[in-house]
């Protein structure tokens, strides 16, 4: 079983992130199962969701206390909050930035990081404003190409089928950030 | 067609699929998606059913009521303070025997104010005269919400279908959501055979003497005993039609040559098959049986396999305060009248109150202590009280 | 308690709960349960008067044809409202109505566009050129009505519409009096009071214009001729009368006569024919007036007074008000009738407003109690907004039939049953029922216990109650 921790802030689009993440895989066949952190969402307040992959039915239904690897939707979320905690040696840790991972030097000896300029991107692409860029499908394609847990196609299906507006740019933007991600 | 569905809203494909003619519900978390997604149905004409909005719970189960009476197919959802507003209109649809179903999404009740889950409001509603399923996974929510059409319109008692808050009303799996053509094989239109009708008007719910009052108290006992059987024929006749089974009012997980029997309910005995396959590995005889049906209560089917166990486990995330675990409870009642030699000591366990993870660890402690000890030492085992 | 219908009585004694039904219902049919003994109030289905009506001096049935502009029915509501004044189009430019003012729906939003709408209807009808309803039964008694404002002209109206001869006496050349005198012609364009004016005439009323009568034709004549005269000849300049007081004491024709001066010249040159004495010495001072009783009945057998010449507000809807009473005053004399045992019947509210179709068809529209704001329920009205408002006309827009049918939909319909359904909907009992006929519902006694939640739940105070004698 392969878990995956999605950090960001509330409004960012963390939960929708990890439904879109279990639908990609769940059409390469495999079984998956997404949640938010259970609680209360306020707009700007750091806010969990999380997504379990595996070959067989799941049946574990608690939170994910070891993920194999976390998202990071906003950089500032690192000097916040211990993103890192629980996570598996060698896990990734996928950070939207514009910085090379080897600035990100504490996180480097432990784990693997990848960074994306996912704000950059979205943008680019049109999604959200500079204040609040949309970056909750960016990231994902990020995530697709440096884990290999699933094609790309998949998650541009997927991108299709469940953001509610604008779907070709989102899947620009999961294709740009699919290239652009640095690891 | 499978669909990555999150379990509120496979509460209302269930409910769609049944094609519920009435809906009378009032929003509140963790319900809150199961009724903006039915009423989005029937805004799209997806769902022809007459949605009332109500000022509170308690009219939203008056509303339904009366749809009954009239013999509409009617549905409600609802969670904790809501349920508990009920109250009084839940003895009012089971007493006048209408087969009323409806999902409460397990929520602990205040103070201190909470969302998280437990079963403590449900289970406060343990002698209304529901039919009571606790359901594991998101695709057990919808075949539940059709299977429980199914019952309650055999037996003229409503059903409240359960599950627990976010970890299943909020988290996304795949669901199987059957074709309609199936279901409308399996769940015929109601024909309410006591409905409402102008051309000869007759009262319900009227005065009813001391000397007929204890008869009718007497026939929903004998409904509630006749579910038991209607319960497996139902669960065996969706098998035929869906290809899934529950188990009718219990699923045995790996009981054979159980030493020690694990009882859990909802997602509990979800996580709990995980970890009697990990004990099973270590050689250790454990077993699980699941109860999914609490009312009727399954006497039969836990007499049986608990009395083939050397000990007994039950993990309640609920409590009835100056006695102990609900569940644990009645199961040591109902093992009251088996054979002295045959009785295993019953661990009853309270954990997870008010939304407290109950991750494997937290399982494994639980087995650990049983096996660890010959006989519960105290009525109440807490797990994870921080002292 | 033992009905006399047993048959529909079931009793059942169980003696097993085998033959018991699971649900706790009735096992006979309610039907046997005459909650209707019960009760010691029963609701009754009562019209009260609408305010609006009430307030209307010219007695126009507003809310009902306020009701028929609603559905659209234009020709059938101008047909009502002509049955009460012959001036919609005039009424709809000039009146002050305060029918408007005493709209319930002013003090909830904003009052009805009464006026506006009764314009809307007069033009229609002018447009459409509908004829007016004349009695088929032609009566003998001929009327002299002296005087062609409106007043006179009501008269008229009214009275040949009865099947009587009318002479109408006019000393100008032009019908119409203060019409033509008093208004601005862009206010009241000549064409709108000829178009009425005229529908009235052609109700086979004789005019003789420039015929003064006193000058071109003595009164004695005329007394001769006629079974009955009305003088409606309108507000005429006065000079202050030199007469003592003893003379100004007599009536008005007696004093004529005394003075043998020409009843005409008198009247122009400003004679006061003068009823009690102390409205005598103060008119005497400033108008000439005649004293009537309420219905128009001068102290002369057989003289009859209307309009600006009697003690009335000056005013077009007081004009026509007057104008109708005087022509059922008539009407009752000639017939040898009290006009007073009729006025209880005909009377809208408690002031001076008759209706003319209570008194023809002796059928009366509602129990004469207004219904205030505080009768209704008003949980079930929405604000709204005027959709047709008076400035629309100034404007000279067009009005459009759709903007008006929306400003009578706005109609509370105080006091009128409007089957809207609520008692039949809230009745606990199903004693409510449509009547075939569509008329309305019917009471079934039987079974109505008195709750009157019909009464309380009755939008528009359309409901009452009374008690029951046991």
């Amino acid at each position: 079983m392969i878990e995956v921790r999605i950090h960001g802030r509330g409004g960012q689009g963390a939960v929708v992130a990890s439904k879109i993440l279990a639908v990609s895989i769940f059409k390469e066949g495999k079984y998956v199962q997404s949640f938010p952190n259970f609680g209360v969402e306020r707009r700007g307040a750091p806010v969990t969701a999380y997504t379990r992959i595996d070959d067989k039915a799941i049946l574990l239904r608690c939170k994910i206390y070891n993920p194999d690897h976390v998202v990071i939707l906003d950089p500032s979320l690192i000097e916040a909050i211990n993103i890192t905690e629980g996570l598996k040696e060698k896990g990734w840790v996928i950070i939207n930035s514009d910085k090379e991972p080897s600035h990100f030097n504490s996180l480097i000896k432990k784990y693997r990081v990848a960074t994306v300029d996912a704000s950059g991107i979205a943008l680019k692409n049109s999604l959200g404003s500079k204040a609040n860029p949309i970056v909750n499908t960016a990231i994902l394609g990020a995530f697709c190409k440096t884990t290999g847990l699933f094609r790309l196609t998949s998650l541009m299906e997927a991108v299709r089928e469940e953001v509610p507006s604008a779907q070709e740019r989102n899947v620009q933007a999961v294709e740009d950030a699919y290239h652009q991600v640095k690891y | 067609m499978k669909k990555i569905l999150m379990g509120n809203h496979a509460v209302s494909y269930g409910a769609l699929l049944s094609r519920v003619e009435v809906i009378a519900a009032y929003p509140i978390t963790p319900q809150t998606q199961v009724v903006e997604e039915l009423s989005e149905m029937c805004a799209q004409g997806k769902l022809k059913a007459r949605y009332i909005n109500v000022e509170s719970e308690h009219s939203a189960m008056a509303a339904c009521i009366a749809a009954e009476q009239a013999g509409a197919r009617t549905f409600t959802a609802t969670s904790a303070h809501g349920l508990t507003l009920m109250h009084e209109l839940l003895h009012w649809a089971a007493g006048g025997r209408l087969p009323i179903v409806m999902a409460n999404i397990n929520r602990s009740m205040a103070p201190g104010w909470s969302i998280w889950t437990d079963q403590n409001d449900s289970l406060s509603q343990r002698d209304t005269g529901w039919l009571q399923i606790y359901c594991e996974s998101n695709q057990e929510v919808l075949d539940s919400i059709i299977q429980a059409y199914k019952i309650a319109e055999q037996i003229l008692l409503p059903v409240m279908v359960i599950l627990d808050a976010f970890v299943l009303s909020h988290t996304f799996e795949p669901v199987d959501i059957p074709k309609q053509e199936l279901v409308d094989q399996f769940l015929p239109e109601l024909d309410y055979p006591y409905k409402l009708d102008v051309k000869n008007p007759c009262s319900f719910g009227s005065l009813l003497p001391p000397e007929y009052y204890l008869e009718l108290r007497y026939k929903v006992q004998k409904a509630m005993e006749e579910a038991h059987d209607v319960i497996i024929k139902v669960d065996k006749e969706f098998q035929q039609v869906f290809g899934r089974s529950y188990g009718g009012l219990v699923e045995e997980y790996r009981t054979e040559d159980a030493e020690l029997v694990l009882v859990a309910s909802s997602t509990v005995a979800s996580t709990s098959r995980m970890v009697v396959d990990q004990l099973r590995d270590e050689g250790v005889k454990v077993g699980m049986i699941k109860m999914r049906f609490f009312r009727p209560f399954p006497t039969k089917e836990v007499t049986n396999i608990l009395k083939q166990a050397k000990k007994v486990a039950v993990i309640d995330r609920n409590i009835s305060y100056g006695q102990g675990g609900i569940f644990c409870e009645e199961i040591r009642s109902v093992l009251y009248n088996i054979d002295r030699q045959e009785k295993p000591p019953v661990f009853g366990y309270i954990a997870g109150l008010g939304g407290r993870d109950i991750t494997p660890t937290t399982i494994r402690e639980i087995l650990s202590h049983t096996l660890k000890e010959d006989k519960p030492k105290e009525n109440i085992i807490w797990i994870g009280v921080k002292h | 308690m033992k009905e006399k219908d047993e048959d529909e009585i079931k009793v059942v004694v169980y003696h097993s709960e085998k033959e018991m039904p699971p649900v706790p219902m009735s096992v006979a049919n309610t039907l046997y349960n005459k909650t209707g003994t019960w009760k010691y109030v029963q609701p009754i289905y009562q019209n009260r008067t609408p305010p609006c009506n009430a307030g209307c001096p010219a007695g126009e049935d507003i809310e009902g044809w306020l009701s028929l502009v609603g559905k659209g029915e234009f020709l059938e509501a101008l047909q009502l409202l002509l049955s009460e004044n012959p001036f919609p189009a005039i009424c709809g430019r000039i009146c002050y109505h305060p029918c408007e003012k005493a709209c319930n729906r002013g003090k909830f939003d904003q009052p009805l566009s009464i006026n506006s709408v009764e314009r809307f209807l007069g033009d229609y009808g002018i447009k459409q050129g509908v004829p007016t309803s004349i009695s088929a039964e032609r009566k003998k008694e001929r009327v002299a009505i002296i005087g062609s404002g409106p007043a006179g002209l009501t008269s008229a109206y009214h009275l040949a519409n009865m099947g009587y001869y009318i002479t109408l006496f006019e000393a100008s050349d032009r019908l119409g009096g203060s019409l033509i005198k008093k208004y601005s012609r862009e206010r009241l364009p000549a064409e709108v009071v000829e178009a009425e004016t005229e529908r009235i005439i052609k109700n086979g009323i004789e005019v003789r214009v420039g015929t003064k009568v006193g000058y071109d034709i003595s009164l004695e004549n005329l007394r001769r001729e006629y079974q009955a005269i009305l003088l409606a000849t309108g507000d005429q300049k006065s000079t202050i009368l030199k007469a003592d007081k003893g003379k100004a004491l007599l009536s008005g024709l007696e004093f004529l006569e005394d003075t043998g001066v020409k009843w005409g010249v008198k009247l122009e040159g400003g004679i006061t024919i003068v009823g009690e004495r102390h409205i005598a010495e103060k008119e005497i001072k400033s108008t000439p007036r005649i004293m009537t009783d309420p219905m128009g009945a001068t102290h002369e057998k057989g003289v009859f007074a209307c309009g600006d010449i009697t003690f009335i507000p000056r005013a077009i809807n007081h004009e026509v008000g007057s104008g109708k009473r005087a022509a059922m005053a008539i009407d009752s004399y000639l017939r040898g009738e009290d006009v007073e045992k009729k006025l209880e019947l005909v009377k809208v509210g408690q002031g001076e407003t008759v209706s003319m179709r209570s008194y023809i068809t002796g059928v009366v529209k509602w129990v004469n109690k207004t219904v205030s704001f505080d009768d209704l329920n008003l949980d079930y009205f929405e604000e709204k907004p005027r959709f047709l408002a008076p400035e629309m006309f100034a404007k000279g827009a067009i009005i459009k039939d759709e903007i008006t049918i929306q400003e009578a939909e706005r109609c509370f319909h105080c006091g009128v049953c409007t089957q809207c359904d609520n008692c039949y909907i809230y009745c606990p009992d199903l004693a409510i029922h449509r009547r075939k006929d569509s008329k309305g519902y019917w009471i079934n006694y039987d079974y109505c216990k008195g709750c009157l939640i019909c009464v309380h739940e009755c939008p528009r105070n359309a409901m009452s109650y009374e008690g029951v004698v046991k």
